[in-house]
């Protein structure tokens, strides 16, 4: 990461090999289409390459900076419109087609992982999976998913506090909270 | 004057949708304030934050399309390239040998080398520092830039000595985000041949790599990094033999 923070090529193709599955992945789910994801990922990698210098490692792993930079690519692009009518959440038969191959024994645990973490999800009741979805993956604002679900601002947002904590208490339950795959 | 206090219910409510990005950037500002002077807010929020990073990884993973690595590393490289100091020996790689740069990263490189290799190899840009000295016989081509908009500004010419040609610009515009200059070879009523020069600098001395024949135009295209095997747009400069 200093390297590429330096403007060494090389080193952030290094980041890019060792991210870019899960960046894709993410751009993918909350796009919901391959064209719009490749745009999504390709900005938020440029965005890194230019901005490298602004990676602090003591706010997260590199993982986590990558995932924060695609996701805020995402909702600009979500929020320009360009992509919310095509957004198709749940494409299973798209998604399997360009399922990644598990190479390593990383790639094949972060598999697995992410099954896990899904588990956690669909444990919520649907209401509070709900606006998780709609706030998370679908950048809407809690005011706009209030006046979506026809419910009071207040509750929404109790509704997705309520969400992150009992996923976090999933978490430590699973010991998954160390997770840094 | 500042604004009425709200409930600390309230300030407490909004922090899931605060860690979840769905919050008004005024309200966000107010939960920003509110937290640091509220230590269970604070608290709270590092625990909801903790929970939220695992939304992105619990996604199905998918493998990116193919070119998409090759896209955004030619971007990389081109800009690469261009951050490296000037490059005065031009002719230690040929264009036709030069190899991918995760290949010729395999081995340890030193820092400068890898500096010159990157501008050298990787994007075929080529700018001789230095003062030029006109050697016997060298002619100049006059250079023709399409666009009138550029062309208010911006001067190219053709150097040539023997059949080794050389590009000089000056003020050119930028190359659009992800693409480069690309020089190439016609002979009349040929196709255009890549030239095994690319470029993003906007001032400077380019090295047309292959040898120049005679009755040959020089052209340069706007092509995507790091550059194509025919031309995609029209020649935005056009230098035509003497």
């Amino acid at each position: 990461m200093q390297l590429a923070r330096r403007g060494d090529a090389r080193a952030f193709e290094l980041i890019y090999d060792r991210h870019s599955t899960a960046a894709f992945s993410l751009a993918y789910r909350m796009c919901g289409s391959t064209t719009a994801a490749e745009d999504v990922t390709q900005e938020a990698f440029l965005a890194m390459w230019r901005q490298g210098g602004r990676y602090d490692r003591t706010r997260g792993s590199v993982r986590t900076w990558v995932l924060g930079i695609v996701h805020n690519r995402a909702i600009d692009a979500l929020r320009r419109s360009e992509v919310r009518s095509r957004r198709q959440a749940g494409d299973q038969a798209l998604a399997e087609r360009l399922e990644a191959p598990e190479r390593t024994e990383i790639e094949a645990a972060r598999r697995q992982q992410a099954a896990s973490l899904r588990g956690l999800i669909e444990q919520l009741p649907d209401e509070q999976s709900k606006v998780i979805e709609l706030a998370y993956f679908g950048g809407f604002t809690s005011s706009e998913i209030a006046r979506m679900l026809d419910a009071p601002l207040g509750t929404v947002k109790g509704r997705m506090r309520l969400a992150l904590r009992k996923l976090r208490a999933g978490m430590d339950g699973a010991e998954l909270s160390g997770a840094r795959l | 004057m500042n604004q009425p206090q709200r409930p600390h219910s309230e300030y407490a409510d909004a922090l899931g949708a605060y860690v979840l990005g769905a919050l008004d950037p005024g309200e966000r500002g107010e939960i920003e304030r509110h937290v640091q002077e509220c230590k269970r807010c604070g608290q709270e929020l590092v625990e909801l934050q903790g929970a939220a990073e695992i939304l992105p990884r619990s996604v199905p993973q998918l493998r990116p399309p193919a070119g998409l690595k090759d896209r955004i590393m030619g971007s990389v490289e081109a800009e690469a390239a261009s951050r490296q100091p000037r490059v005065r020996d031009a002719g230690a790689v040929r264009a036709a040998e030069r190899p991918r740069l995760g290949r010729l990263f395999g081995r340890p490189l030193t820092a400068a080398a890898m500096a010159a290799a990157v501008a050298v190899a990787v994007a075929g840009i080529v700018v001789l520092g230095g003062r030029r000295v006109s050697p016997p016989g060298a002619r100049v081509l006059s250079a023709r830039i399409t666009d009138p908009s550029v062309a208010a500004r911006a001067r190219a010419s053709v150097r040539v000595v023997g059949n080794h040609a050389t590009l000089q610009v000056r003020a050119l515009p930028h190359p659009p985000p992800r693409r480069v200059y690309q020089v190439w070879l016609q002979r009349p009523g040929g196709s255009p041949v890549a030239a095994g020069s690319t470029f993003i600098v906007r001032t400077g001395t380019v090295e047309v790599r292959r040898p120049l024949r005679r009755g040959q135009r020089v052209l340069v295209t706007v092509e995507p990094a790091p550059g194509s095997s025919r031309p995609t747009r029209p020649p935005l400069i056009v230098a035509r033999p003497a």
